[in-house]
């Protein structure tokens, strides 16, 4: 168990945005979470990096409660996520997106960045080397130097998940990847995502629209829908629950 | 002709205050979109500084400087936490962030007025080095202003150098980018925002004591002036564009000292906020600033 939510509640004003909302990610696991427009998916992703402070209820990392950490503590912890419209530091090159996500992970002063001591270089040029290393994973190395606003869109969609794995995370948040993407781009992606959880050992929690992405390649999906977990199983399980039929198609559609 | 490159030379040395001021407008407005209005009043803090280091307590002119650089950097920082953090944190609209500078600002000033401050007195500025003017290709260049060109070569060139090559200036950047992201990328956004006013106030700081050995006149009202005509040259570079912030300082210096030199010196501040209307006018994203415009 690398994430455990336990009663998590929010609402904004009058709008109650996620009602007693429990889940357990295992370690390893690829979850997906699904529901309809506005059912409070992102709202769960902001709850845990500490973009959003719950109303009341716990959220529980490594065995660590982060409820009320600020979101770059939870960073550092090993949390990182990517958003659904893209947010990438345009003007900076592909480079700088990955070596900026490094940076923070490294030891030097600003003393030292200044006399250039010994340390400071030698762990300069491992963190490019590394970030080369990076890039070349993700078949990035040739456009290093360009900057992030020129890249196509489902390169800008790497990079911003090659940034979140560059923070070297244990869980990986992943909001809506295939959005605005094309078939071949989408497949590319979930090729993409396999390969990165492999290679970095990671639980990854996804939200995800396009239901060819969630059943393929998640093995366990929640539901969500009105801030609350309607559903929740296998694929196949989830594919003919009526509750989720309902809430994705309407009512009456649910029990023909 | 000699009279013209003269002027230059102070032009030069004008800009050169101005430019250390204007960095901090430039880099504040860069990282929280805030006018810092009290800014110019760092600056005034900071020839206080300068001037109680060398007279009273007999610090070597250098040592003066970094001694009211880093004190002007402690109440920089005090002030963002203490009036500026808790507006940020509950996300007020920008404006009660301006207003409230203003506020820093006259509450620094009058503090500063108090007879167990500074008083509200005129002082002299020391001279804490003997003035020895040199003949360089037939103009007269004296030891202030080579001293004044110095330092604030060196203060921009380690500013650059923060900014460009360290990871503290490549948290700033990303900060003023995107702070949402900056904060994902596991940034204590909170402290590069204090750092940010730590270095424009120590850059006020050192240009505080160089206006003083320059213009040796001193008082807690002294501010103001330099810091408007800092925030025009801010505002003319376009403003959070730290390049632009400097050419801009040069700029107006020149114009300031040209416009006393060959039309007369009453026309020297009106000519400034001219250029500040008709920049706002004509080019407000300033000379190097990006197209989203000035929003105050």
């Amino acid at each position: 168990m690398i994430l455990k939510i336990e009663n998590l509640n929010k609402s904004f004003g009058g709008l109650k945005a996620v009602k007693n909302f429990n889940l357990i990610l295992n370690e390893g696991e690829l979850c997906g979470l699904i529901g309809p427009n506005g059912a409070g998916k992102t709202t769960i992703f902001n709850l845990i990096t500490g973009f959003y402070k719950p109303d009341n209820g716990k959220i529980i990392f490594k065995n660590q409660d982060i409820t009320n950490l600020l979101p770059h503590q939870i960073v550092n912890l090993g949390i990182s996520r990517t958003f659904q419209n893209i947010r990438l530091f345009n003007n900076l090159t592909v480079l700088e997106n990955i070596l900026f996500a490094f940076n923070y992970q490294i030891n030097y002063s600003t003393v030292e960045s200044i006399l250039r001591t010994s340390n400071f270089r030698k762990v300069e040029k491992e963190i490019k080397e590394k970030c080369y290393h990076f890039l070349k994973l993700f078949d990035l190395e040739k456009k290093a130097n360009i900057l992030a606003k020129n890249l196509p869109y489902g390169e800008m969609r790497k990079l911003e998940i090659a940034r979140a794995l560059a923070l070297n995370p244990k869980l990986l948040l992943l909001d809506e990847p295939s959005c605005g993407m094309t078939i071949n781009e989408t497949s590319l992606l979930m090729d993409l995502i396999r390969f990165i959880k492999e290679e970095f050992r990671l639980t990854i929690f996804i939200i995800e629209h396009q239901m060819r992405v969630i059943m393929n390649l998640c093995e366990r999906i929640v539901v969500m829908d009105f801030g609350e977990i309607i559903a929740e199983g296998k694929p196949a399980e989830i594919q003919n629950n009526p509750k989720v039929i309902a809430a994705y198609l309407g009512r009456e559609y649910a029990y023909r | 002709m000699n009279y013209f490159f003269q002027q230059l030379l102070n032009g030069f040395q004008l800009g050169s205050v101005y430019a250390l001021i204007s960095l901090g407008y430039t880099m504040i407005y860069g990282i929280i979109r805030l006018i810092n209005f009290a800014h110019g009043d760092i600056f005034m803090l900071g020839a206080y500084f300068g001037f109680y280091a060398i007279t009273r307590f007999k610090f070597n002119f250098f040592i003066a400087i970094l001694f009211s650089m880093v004190l002007c950097m402690i109440i920089n920082v005090l002030i963002e936490k203490i009036a500026y953090a808790p507006l940020r944190k509950k996300n007020v609209p920008r404006i009660n962030l301006l207003i409230t500078a203003i506020g820093v600002s006259f509450f620094l000033e009058n503090f500063a007025s108090l007879k167990i401050i500074f008083g509200p007195d005129y002082l002299p500025y020391p001279r804490p080095f003997k003035i020895i003017t040199f003949d360089f290709l037939g103009l007269t260049l004296s030891s202030i202003q080579i001293i004044v060109f110095f330092i604030t070569l060196v203060l921009l060139l380690i500013l650059d150098y923060l900014i460009k090559r360290t990871k503290i200036g490549l948290a700033m950047r990303a900060v003023s980018y995107d702070k949402e992201t900056a904060l994902l990328m596991g940034i204590n956004v909170d402290n590069i925002i204090s750092l940010t006013f730590a270095l424009g106030a120590a850059l006020a700081g050192a240009g505080g004591v160089l206006y003083g050995i320059c213009y040796p006149q001193i008082h807690p009202f002294m501010g103001i002036m330099p810091g408007l005509k800092a925030f025009v040259a801010a505002v003319l570079g376009g403003i959070g564009v730290i390049s632009g912030a400097v050419l801009g300082s040069y700029i107006i210096g020149m114009i300031e000292v040209f416009t006393a030199a060959f039309i007369s010196s009453t026309f020297r501040d009106a000519i400034a906020f001219a250029i500040l209307i008709i920049v706002l006018l004509t080019r407000p994203q300033g000379l190097f600033g990006k197209e989203e415009g000035i929003k105050l």
